[in-house]
């Protein structure tokens, strides 16, 4: 591929519970804080768990919580690409559960909301009409994975040369909906603690936010003097076709992920520095991954850690969340840890504390219910 | 390259309900063959997992959030219904569920044409799925369509 048709990351936004801001939360994430706690409302409306990772000193109406994460890491990453003269942009958006307070509303009776202009579809169509340079959106349902989806779709865009700018990004505002879910389906951390990839790890905890990332051709950036944080080179996306809930006992659909994204970019396993991984701290969902990363990536190891002890699982923010941290251990040089991580039960290389090292490639990871898998890859730029 | 659509209608009391519905009619119906991961779906509905969101919250009320019947959480998730058929049909290439009010057939032709390169498609399952509730039944019309 010529280099002029590379994808370059001009901008970043964040929001979630350690920062709304894309410094405050670099630093915070390589500290040993964690943005998890315990809930009073929780408790008082009988949740069985009261541990969540919200946004707080976020006022906005509840029913337009996403809308307004979404414009604020927008605006982030619109001010740091410094696109605002550009046109022709495109809106590529993630989701698992959209406006879900909208819909618990509706549950209790509120007779007066249409339950379709609180998708992520109604989300969307609210971003296009505060921001006019956007020409046409698309908006991905694909539960936890689906910020990686939005990548993908930005990226193909740009190359096809639909848009010249794709906002792209995921969001999730907290939801009771989904909060009951992953405790009924006894996903959820009774400790409170979120413990990836550890013996001892028993659960997700659920958090909140958005993360927005600007994206370009390299000579469009170039051209408009504009800095490359990074290059998105690819995505990959599979399929388990297994199970609704649990993902594939042998990980073949995420070994195909990772070898598929490995052989169409013609990259050595050695040259992977850092996986983001999706590690939630679910039993089963851990090690599905670790297996597969321990498979493919048997000879040489490149560390391995994820960042939802810290965040929590923001569903279909996540995997946009990560990619921003992807392109700032870029930046950066360095590797954020896995915290409350003691004792290994796999064959990776997991750092406890964060490292500083040699970061030219990071392959970005999330995996979703419905037995989606996906990956995108991101490299240096120069 | 163009989708020449075929319309159903399947009714019933859970979004589980008709997606089993739907699969089984046009295993019936049609002649279909899929190729595992040379396979992708793109599914695209306005509506998908939105009534079951509702009907989770309103039993997770009436029992407590504690007690709420867990069956019904996988199918508040849009992307339920085409997991489904990924199941049933071992489709295991890429799965899209796209949230939008109708079916752009040129943006999913470029999607699959994008995919079919990346990912050597041999074909693409294409679903548009739009959910309504008819006398407290939930009813849902399906356009579907094979791209290759």
């Amino acid at each position: 591929m010529l280099i002029t048709h590379k994808i370059a990351v001009t901008g970043l936004g964040v929001v979630c519970s350690l920062a709304n801001n894309i410094n405050d939360f670099w630093n915070t994430l390589l500290d040993d804080s964690s943005g998890i706690k315990n809930w009073d409302d929780l408790k008082h409306l009988d949740f069985k768990y009261v541990h969540a990772s919200r946004v707080e000193n976020f006022e906005c109406d509840v029913l337009q919580r996403g809308f307004n994460f979404s414009v604020s890491a927008i605006e982030q990453s619109i001010a740091q690409a410094n696109c605002s003269s550009t046109e022709k942009w495109g809106l590529y958006l993630g989701t698992t559960m959209g406006e879900s307070a909208a819909f618990e509303a509706i549950a209790e009776n509120n007779k007066t909301l249409i339950p379709e202009e609180y998708t992520g579809f109604g989300i969307c169509k609210r971003l296009m009409k505060k921001y006019h340079k956007i020409t046409k959106f698309q908006c991905f349902a694909t539960a936890c994975a689906a910020g990686n989806y939005a990548l993908k779709a930005g990226l193909d865009a740009l190359q096809n040369g639909e848009v010249s700018v794709a906002i792209v990004g995921g969001v999730d505002p907290f939801s009771k909906i989904a909060m009951t879910g992953f405790s009924r389906s006894r996903a959820m951390s009774p400790s409170g603690i979120c413990k990836p990839f550890d013996t001892n790890r028993d659960g997700m905890i659920l958090g909140e936010g958005a993360g927005f990332l600007v994206l370009e051709k390299v000579n469009h950036a170039t051209k408009r003097k504009a800095s490359v944080l990074a290059i998105l080179e690819d995505c990959s996306l599979s399929c388990d076709a297994y199970h609704p809930t649990a993902p594939k006992p042998d990980s073949s659909g995420i070994i195909n992920c990772f070898q598929q994204i490995l052989k169409t970019n013609s990259i050595q396993h050695s040259e992977i520095d850092w996986i983001s991984a999706h590690g939630t701290g679910t039993k089963l969902s851990d090690r599905s991954e670790a297996n597969a990363i321990a498979k493919v990536f048997h000879k040489h190891k490149p560390y391995v850690s994820s960042i939802k002890p810290k965040i929590g699982h923001t569903l279909g923010a996540a995997t946009a969340i990560e990619a921003i941290v992807s392109v700032l251990s870029i930046n950066h040089q360095t590797i954020p840890h896995t915290l409350n991580y003691k004792n290994p039960e796999f064959d990776i290389l997991i750092p406890t504390k964060p490292v500083l090292t040699k970061v030219n490639k990071v392959l970005n990871c999330g995996y979703a219910f419905g037995g989606l898998n996906s990956m995108t890859l991101f490299s240096s730029w120069n | 390259m163009e989708l020449n659509w075929t319309k159903y209608e399947a009714s019933g009391t859970s979004e589980l309900d008709l997606a089993e519905q739907f699969v089984d009619i046009i295993i019936a119906e049609q002649d279909l063959t899929f190729y595992g991961n040379h396979t992708a779906v793109y599914f695209v509905s306005p509506n998908a997992g939105i009534f079951s969101s509702i009907a989770f919250w309103q039993n997770a009320l009436e029992h407590s959030p504690r007690f709420a019947n867990p069956g019904i959480f996988p199918w508040t998730l849009a992307n339920a219904t085409s997991a489904y058929i990924a199941r049933r049909f071992s489709i295991t290439g890429p799965n899209y569920t796209i949230i939008d009010t109708q079916i752009h057939e040129d943006q999913l032709i470029s999607s699959f044409k994008n995919d079919q390169l990346k990912y050597a498609l041999k074909n693409a399952l294409c679903i548009n799925w739009e959910l309504k509730t008819i006398n407290n039944q939930l009813v849902v019309a399906v356009h579907s369509s094979v791209l290759k």
